[in-house]
């Protein structure tokens, strides 16, 4: 009984460990399914961190832009960002986002400061995109300049199409997009 | 016996050739594609999917989705009937192009349509989505462009002139006055078929107007007539406050006061109000910020009239040239997309994805090139969205958005206080109601557009004899790379107005 316990216990919790969020890609990810109607959005981000003050990013959000709906029943999704998305040697985050196609507004990134109380801090993005079926596309390189930790939340500096040496880092760290074509439909 | 027979079978047959023909329908509508697009088992998501199908080319499947809306024949009907003319026009479909605008066009241009749903969607509980879509400015503008010139491809010049002159109507239903008839092509086409009219003087009263609201519209002036939008805004605010402040002490205020026995001296004459010495100083700083403002307007009016001077107007000739019995119409990119923003998406703004086809090329029979600086350029549909200034709605919704705060701060404030001491539930209950009013509460903006809609318009007037033509179009991006190449073989006839439409939609989602 005792070890049947045991083994429930453990499937459950190994099944817990399993779970991948289906919005982002993994470094340990052998496969895509890009199956009904799904697209991939590849983009990078840079905030410079200045002096002792550090950002530490722990998700972005995404709200889907459709006419046809009501604001209330748009999709909004948080998509996680961990270790395998920060590169300290380009000082870039390395964004992937896997969605039904359509139109999505990035909203914005929430993470917290290394200050005392560690405080949340909020980029704000408002940028649009697309996501075709069955396409993994670059859409852009967001700049969000020096960090500043006086204030929670900062706005968009610029925007800038690196696609050579992005995707070459993008297909390094995610093993599954090495054989794969990717394209480029910039944000806008 | 064998009659009785005779006459059951007779009669079988009979009603089984009644009948049949029902039934024959009632199988031909177990056709699995009619079934999924027939109206009732089409919902407004169902869109999404026609608009994408559209930009990626498959123009079926979008057809059938925006046909299966509009047969709903619901509030959004204007909207799935400009879709679906936006969709005829690019297959070359420009009998039904012309129906499906014309539907559009009568209810956005009826005041009294669907009223009952307008009256709802200002309440604080109705959502402005709730309302039949009549469009924005920009797109009653652009709907009466096109009902225009597909009337005036079939030759019935006074209804295609009623149309320009309500398009022209529509554009001076923006805010700002400066971006009011701002439409070139819509003075232009007037002007054009009051010349075809023989009525010489009303043509060019319509392009002495076509040529002020290009020079407006162009790109080297947008910038100015921006700025100085800003300042006659400004400078409108400025003297409101000013007349607010100088109203107490002028002749009409001193004579209602001394109608009151008020402000007169011992002999009965008429005494002026003192103005103190603090609001004089106001009023004089104000009226010095109203002289400076008025001369930067005027420095700015020069500066696009000096500008106006210097724009060919070669096209503009060209295109009201009845010699030209030809007009290449000429659609690219995406529409301008429009989106919420805010807490609670209260506010609708507009983007544009950028298109790569920038200029065009024109050739006619393999050989004849048309000129470039005959292409009437700038009618960008972004520009005409974007400056249409604030609308009433937004303050609307502003207030809403306000409420809903509000109210959902009480609910908030409420259910935190009940969880600290409420023995009875009394707080927790008016914690549910005002977080039942919050949520019935409608905020967010309206984001139906016209999204078929092209990025811009440029119109190509030509001359071509009757016959049949070869024709090529080549679309360039900025760098000057042809990006599409269009051939087609054209019929022209003996009519003043033989217009052809092309879209170069860049095919992506």
């Amino acid at each position: 009984m005792k070890k049947t316990f045991l083994i429930i216990a453990s499937v459950f919790f190994l099944s817990g460990c399993a779970v991948v969020n289906p919005y982002v890609l993994t470094k340990n990810q052998t496969n895509l399914d890009l199956s009904n109607n799904r697209g991939v959005a590849l983009f990078t981000l840079r905030i410079k961190n200045s002096g002792s003050d550090h950002l530490f990013l722990s998700s972005f959000a995404v709200r889907e832009a459709n006419q046809y709906k009501s604001y209330n029943t748009l999709g909004y999704y948080y998509i996680p960002l961990t270790g395998e998305n920060y590169s300290a040697s380009d000082d870039l985050y390395f964004c992937t986002a896997v969605l039904t196609r359509g139109i999505y507004r990035l909203d914005s990134f929430s993470g917290l400061t290394n200050s005392f109380f560690s405080a949340p801090y909020t980029l704000k993005g408002d940028k649009i995109f697309d996501v075709y079926p069955n396409k993994i596309n670059y859409i852009g390189s967001l700049d969000f300049g020096d960090l500043d930790t006086k204030i929670a939340l900062i706005s968009l500096k610029g925007l800038k199409d690196s696609y050579e040496q992005d995707v070459k880092k993008f297909k390094e760290i995610f093993p599954v997009l090495k054989d794969k074509e990717i394209g480029k439909d910039l944000f806008y | 016996m064998h009659l009785r027979v005779g006459k059951l079978i007779l009669a079988t047959l009979i009603v089984f050739s009644i009948t049949f023909p029902v039934f024959a329908k009632g199988t031909q509508n177990s056709n699995p594609e009619e079934v999924k697009y027939s109206p009732k088992n089409l919902v407004d998501e169902d869109a999404m999917q026609a608009e994408m199908d559209f930009y990626a080319g498959n123009d079926h499947e979008a057809e059938l989705i925006f046909k299966g809306l509009k047969a709903k024949k619901d509030h959004d009907v204007a909207l799935w009937s400009n879709q679906l003319g936006s969709l005829y026009l690019t297959q070359g479909k420009t009998k039904e192009a012309e129906e499906s605008f014309m539907d559009a066009y009568l209810v956005m241009n009826n005041i009294a349509a669907f009223k009952d749903l307008e009256l709802h969607s200002v309440g604080l509980m109705g959502a402005e989505a709730t309302k039949a879509y009549k469009g924005d400015p920009y797109e009653k503008v652009f709907n009466s462009f096109y009902v225009g010139i597909l009337l005036c491809s079939s030759n019935d010049f006074e209804n295609a002139l009623a149309a320009f002159k309500n398009g022209i109507l529509c554009d001076s239903d923006v805010e700002c006055n400066l971006y009011k008839s701002d439409v070139t092509l819509l003075y232009l086409m007037a002007s054009r078929l009051e010349s075809l009219q023989k009525n010489q003087s009303l043509a060019d009263d319509y392009f002495k107007q076509a040529k002020e609201a290009f020079n407006l519209s162009y790109p080297d002036n947008r910038q100015f007539v921006s700025q100085e939008q800003g300042l006659l805004d400004d400078l409108t605010k400025k003297q409101k406050i000013l007349s607010d402040k100088e109203a107490p002490y002028k002749n009409g205020a001193v004579a209602e006061a001394a109608s009151q026995g008020q402000g007169k001296n011992s002999a009965g004459e008429k005494k002026a109000k003192k103005m103190p010495a603090k609001e004089e100083k106001e009023i004089n700083v104000l009226k010095s910020d109203i002289s400076k403002l008025e001369a930067d307007i005027k420095a700015l009016a020069d500066t696009i009239e000096e500008n106006g001077r210097k724009i060919a107007t070669t096209s503009l000739n060209d295109l009201v040239n009845l010699n030209n019995n030809t007009l290449l119409c000429i659609e690219t990119g995406r529409s301008p997309l429009k989106y919420q923003v805010g807490n609670y998406g209260e506010k609708a703004v507009f983007t544009i994805k950028p298109y790569r086809s920038r200029g065009f090329s024109v050739t006619v029979d393999n050989f004849i090139k048309i000129k470039t600086e005959s292409f009437l350029k700038n009618n960008d549909v972004y520009y005409q969205a974007s400056t249409r200034g604030g609308r009433v709605m937004d303050g609307i919704l502003k207030g809403k958005a306000d409420f809903k705060k509000t109210t959902a701060d009480v609910s908030n404030l409420l259910s935190n206080v009940s969880q600290v001491y409420d023995p009875y539930g009394v707080l927790s209950l008016f914690s549910l109601a005002a977080g039942a009013v919050s949520n019935a509460t409608n905020p967010y903006a309206d984001a139906r557009h016209w999204s078929l809609l092209p990025a811009e318009i440029q119109l190509v007037p030509m001359h071509l004899d009757p016959g049949k033509h070869k024709i090529q179009i080549d679309a360039y991006d900025s760098a000057g790379k042809i990006i599409e190449s269009y051939k087609t073989e054209i019929e022209i006839t003996d009519i003043p107005n033989n217009i052809i439409f092309k879209r170069f939609r860049e095919k992506t989602l």
